[in-house]
């Protein structure tokens, strides 16, 4: 092996080595704006990678103007528009705050944000809480009245119980929820059932022991509707895993996967904060009404596929055969879909176990040599997402071979001079 | 003069199945034994890329 091989393959187990040991636990609740780094009163944070608000999807457009409302910074759709074109209101993508939106991601300075720390390193990283079930909420970019309300209530109202109820419990380890959610038919992307209430299981006694005020009583009755309440912290908490394994020199490994419905991106180790991006794919899968169809998608978005870049959802599909259903699939090709997964990885995940597979541990760290060398681009589980705006379907999408065949041509670049 | 019969017609098959696994599925539900390779078609690449991954892989 040369000396350059010898270098990357060194620096690659050294990254793999940062992800696999990191260990996040949910240790606060508290606004945007208080904790998140660099959050401004006028600034709007949207899934990555970054773009300018007049090339935005619909989506997205409708996430940040409904944020701009929900903050007051305009009173009317229109007079945001002209704010966002102006940069009087200015936008940036979640990932370069340490932070991580589902959906279009909307994240703005009175947003109530879980508070992951990984452990092991010391850095924190961050997500929006759930605005819960529905078809229209603002991460689906869907606004009017009765969203904003429940932002403001989740503001206002519920954050400060469940930062209270947090506080009680003490950090609660993330890690070992997936551990077993993933040993309970979730793959923790497009299913998040069971991580839910295995740290509902957690809060529960904490939220008990309250005074029961109205807040606490709406509180837990918003908790037991959210059935995927913890996808959202799931989502920091893989964020929070990859931050220290960013810019490890020589290392080809990925350290984020996001999609803003325009363009893919992802980042490397060793090519520091630079997104390297491809159009993004339509999403395929099951609408959730007759009178949708593919017609009415908008391409695949959302930071969610953080989850992907450290070994879940898409790449563990046999843990949550459910998932499938979507597609229209089976056991055997979710099975298919991971070993496929395995070829594109630096290695494999104990603490993440498939039953499916005798309990095989699961592809991580995702290699953008193998992409390029296989033509084997990661696999993930997502949602569909109106091309207005609304939720309208769940399935799987690839992510483009083009951005990874950039990536690769700028690490060559860096590495030979 | 009548041809000789096929032996591929009259002998039990032996069959090897390259990448889509649909096609071996549906020889085993027949009973045919059938060794199925994972197999994809290579990437398709410009010579820079081929050549880089030399150097990197």
């Amino acid at each position: 092996m040369t000396d350059l091989k010898t270098r990357i393959e060194e620096a690659n187990g050294k990254a793999f080595d940062i992800l696999r040991q990191g260990k996040p636990q949910i240790v606060d609740v508290a606004p945007a704006i208080e904790v998140v780094p660099g959050m401004k009163p006028n600034l709007i944070l949207h899934s990555a990678p970054a773009i300018a608000f007049a090339e935005m999807c619909g989506p997205h457009r409708n996430g940040v103007i409904g944020a701009a409302l929900f903050e007051g910074l305009a009173a009317t759709a229109e007079e945001a528009e002209a704010k966002l074109l102006s940069g009087e209101i200015e936008t940036a993508p979640c990932h370069h705050h340490a932070t991580v939106g589902a959906g279009a991601g909307i994240t703005s300075a009175s947003t109530p944000m879980m508070v992951i720390e990984n452990t092991t390193y010391g850095n924190r990283a961050y997500s929006c809480i759930s605005e819960g079930g529905g078809l229209r909420l603002l991460k689906w970019g869907w606004y009017d009245q009765g969203v904003i309300d429940t932002l403001r209530w989740q503001a206002d109202h519920f954050a400060p119980v469940l930062k209270a109820a947090l506080a009680a419990s003490g950090p609660i380890d993330l890690k070992n929820i997936i551990s077993r959610a993933v040993e309970m038919g979730d793959e923790c992307h497009n299913r998040s059932v069971a991580s839910t209430f295995l740290f509902l299981k957690e809060l529960y006694p904490h939220l008990a022991a309250m005074e029961l005020t109205e807040d606490v009583r709406a509180s837990i009755k918003f908790l037991v509707e959210s059935e995927h309440f913890l996808l959202h912290a799931i989502m920091a908490g893989a964020k929070s895993m990859l931050m220290p394994a960013e810019g490890t020199e020589y290392s080809t490994m990925v350290t984020a996967m996001a999609r803003n419905g325009v363009d893919f991106g992802i980042k490397v180790s060793g090519l520091g904060d630079q997104w390297f991006t491809a159009p993004a794919n339509d999403v395929k899968g099951l609408f959730f009404r007759a009178e949708w169809g593919y017609e009415d998608a908008a391409p695949d978005l959302g930071d969610s596929s953080i989850t992907e870049t450290v070994g879940l959802g898409g790449f563990i599909q046999p843990c949550a055969p459910t998932v499938t259903q979507y597609v229209d699939g089976s056991l055997a090709e979710a099975i298919a879909n991971t070993n496929e997964m395995f070829e594109i990885c630096i290695g494999t995940n104990p603490d993440v176990r498939i039953p499916a597979m005798d309990f095989a541990p699961a592809p991580l760290g995702i290699d953008i040599r193998k992409v390029v060398k296989t033509g084997i681009t990661p696999h993930i589980d997502t949602a569909i997402t109106h091309k207005d705006g609304g939720l309208i379907g769940a399935g799987e999408v690839r992510a483009p071979i083009g951005c990874f065949q950039k990536a690769l041509k700028a690490f060559g670049e860096k590495v030979q001079g | 003069m009548a041809e000789a019969p096929n032996p591929l017609l009259s002998a039990p098959l032996s069959v090897i199945n390259l990448g889509a696994e649909l096609f071996a599925e549906a020889l085993r539900q027949q009973e045919v034994p059938v060794v199925q390779v994972q197999w994809t078609p290579p990437a398709a690449q410009d010579d820079d890329l081929l050549d880089l991954l030399d150097t990197l892989l």
